[in-house]
């Protein structure tokens, strides 16, 4: 009993990665929109984000009280 | 007292809206192809005519291509919004942070499931749970256009949560009022409805290229009829839903209504704009004539804002002024209310460092009191209350006159196509073919004078942009701006080429993309 679920669920997981690696081995253009996708994700996470958009928040203060405090001082228009 | 550098927050504002209106370019697009293309399959699996499957297959194709460049350029504001608008991401808290999450979950879960069998799965899986697939990608995608207008309707009117003194953060504490939030279902129908015009334009247009260059005539034809019905079913709903829209606005965000209509002094049974030429002199506190040139809709604007004939629309002038009459109060009672705000919180913050609760409860009490009009606290002069008025008028104006020929369009192009006769009149198939881009002007105009009109509120009374922006060098921003300008451009060269490639091969290459 246990082995024929067991070997079922194997039989679902090789279905569902072939049919992936079958679709992926098909594309034409959608192989060029891929490497756009990538290069695109690559220039925007690694280059773009790490480095010109830090979170200014977590970066600048340790926890969430100073965060807090920063912004009612803020909010309160005193100077930080 | 704080000034924040007015150049740092128009340049932030300038590449934030720089960012928005790029994004805007692809999503729209994705939101309506995928039902057309949900539609076009529907009628494949009814009819079993392969013809219907390879017409499925190409729109299918140029979704992919838009949907792939289109991908994650709307992820750039989540990174603006950690670092120019800190402020402004902390103050949200969580309203922002769960429609986001949910919205990013279900994209994931659904763009690696059912996106995948609705490219990877002709011939492998049943023709109807290849078909339950590209519904369920259709529904998805317009799914996670909820959540992200959620999240915008609540910086238009904000409901749902309450401000927390001690963590400067607003908490949720009704998930439900947000999600059903009027102001953000009418933003979500109308958004996506013109999503919708918007592909039904694509459709059309791709397809009056091929009709003019006599080419692939009937699938063209069969394309342009589900395009145009759909068209104009989505069109005249598109309608409905600015109608209530407009209305929500009226309640609101009297002033952005002021200014889509540039209506300076207001009465009752006040006229709407068919067409205008702004005054650049007029100023709510000069008598000059609002108008060079107008022709008008009696009635309309209280219409359309009140659903009466006769309502009552506030002007500028009244908005800054007051109207004791309508109980409308000036710009002034407000910052004096915002700066009792100010000073209760204040008030609260010294009282919580000595220990003193009674002063606390007492300053709290203040605080909620005026607590509506917090933002106001931090306007320096009333007319920093105004929105570009020209910019929100013409942009106003522009999308709803390219609305009104949409629908003249696709009554034209579908009557044609039903009568055999389109091919014949070649003006209207030029006219199919330039009125795509007119579409994407629409779509933008419709985003500007959502966020222009709403100026100068990053959360509409509660926090205004000057005080929502980090405290940064300007210079950075401006980097940045003109790195996303560049490669949002890029992206957008990358997109038309690889689309016009695609529809220049046809819909016999379909089936190898």
């Amino acid at each position: 009993m246990i082995s024929s679920i067991s070997s079922s669920i194997r039989g679902i997981c090789y279905r569902v990665w072939s049919f992936y690696r079958d679709g992926f081995r098909r594309m034409r253009l959608g192989r060029k929109l891929w490497l756009l996708v990538a290069i695109k994700l690559f220039v925007l996470f690694v280059v773009i984000k790490w480095l010109f958009f830090p979170d200014v928040m977590q970066e600048r203060f340790s926890n969430d009280t100073q965060r807090s405090d920063y912004i009612l001082r803020q909010l309160t228009k005193e100077q930080p | 007292m704080i000034h924040p550098d007015p150049t740092l927050v128009d340049w932030s504002r300038a590449q934030f809206a720089l960012t928005a209106l790029y994004h805007w370019i692809f999503v729209p697009l994705t939101l309506g192809l995928t039902f057309i293309v949900a539609i076009m399959e529907t009628i494949y699996v009814k009819t079993g005519d392969e013809w219907w499957k390879k017409t499925t297959r190409f729109w299918m194709g140029l979704l992919a291509i838009n949907f792939a460049i289109g991908l994650a350029t709307g992820i750039i504001m989540e990174f603006e919004f950690g670092t120019n608008w800190s402020n402004y991401s902390w103050i949200v808290g969580d309203i922002f942070g769960a429609p986001l999450a949910i919205e990013g979950l279900m994209a994931f879960f659904m763009e690696s499931t059912f996106f995948a069998v609705m490219f990877f799965g002709w011939d492998r899986v049943s023709k109807r749970f290849h078909l339950l697939s590209t519904w369920l990608v259709a529904i998805g995608s317009n799914l996670s256009a909820l959540w992200i207008l959620v999240a915008n309707g609540w910086m238009q009117h904000p409901v749902g949560m309450k401000f927390n003194p001690d963590t400067a953060r607003n908490e949720m504490v009704d998930f439900w009022a947000l999600v059903f939030n009027p102001n953000a279902y009418s933003k979500f129908l109308h958004t996506i409805s013109s999503g919708y015009v918007l592909a039904s334009l694509f459709v059309i247009a791709v397809s009056s290229w091929y009709l003019l260059k006599k080419r692939d005539t009937l699938f063209a034809l069969r394309s342009i009829i589900v395009a145009a019905s759909f068209g104009l079913l989505v069109s005249l709903f598109n309608l409905t839903t600015g109608d209530d829209s407009a209305r929500h606005i009226a309640q609101d965000q009297p002033m952005k209504l002021a200014a889509m209509e540039g209506l300076y002094d207001g009465k009752s049974g006040v006229p709407i704009v068919a067409f205008g030429v702004l005054n650049p002199s007029k100023r709510y506190d000069n008598n000059e004539k609002e108008f060079l040139f107008k022709i008008e809709i009696p009635d309309g604007l209280s219409l359309l804002g009140f659903h009466s004939f006769n309502a009552y629309v506030p002007g500028i002038t009244q908005l800054i002024r007051g109207d004791k009459e309508h109980a409308i109060p000036s710009a002034r009672e407000k910052m004096a209310k915002g700066r009792a705000a100010v000073t209760a919180l204040k008030a609260y913050k010294e009282a919580k460092k000595r220990g003193d609760k009674e002063a606390m409860a007492s300053a709290l009490r203040a605080f909620r009191t005026n607590e509506a009009f917090l933002g106001y606290g931090y306007i320096q002069k009333e007319q920093e209350l105004i929105p570009p008025v020209q910019t929100t008028f013409y942009a106003f104006h522009t999308m709803v006159s390219l609305g009104i020929w949409f629908i003249l369009l696709f009554l034209l192009v579908l009557y044609a196509a039903m009568t055999n006769t389109l091919r014949k009149r070649r003006w209207l198939l030029w006219a199919g073919l330039l009125s795509l881009p007119l579409g994407y002007l629409a779509q933008e105009a419709g985003w500007i004078t959502a966020e222009v009109g709403r100026q100068p509120w990053a959360i509409q009374d509660m926090l205004p942009v000057g005080m929502a922006t980090s405290n940064l060098a300007t210079s950075p921003v401006m980097l940045t701006f003109w790195l996303f300008a560049t490669l949002f451009t890029a992206l957008l060269i990358a997109e038309v080429a690889i689309m016009t490639k695609q529809i220049k091969i046809g819909p016999e290459g379909a089936s190898h993309v």
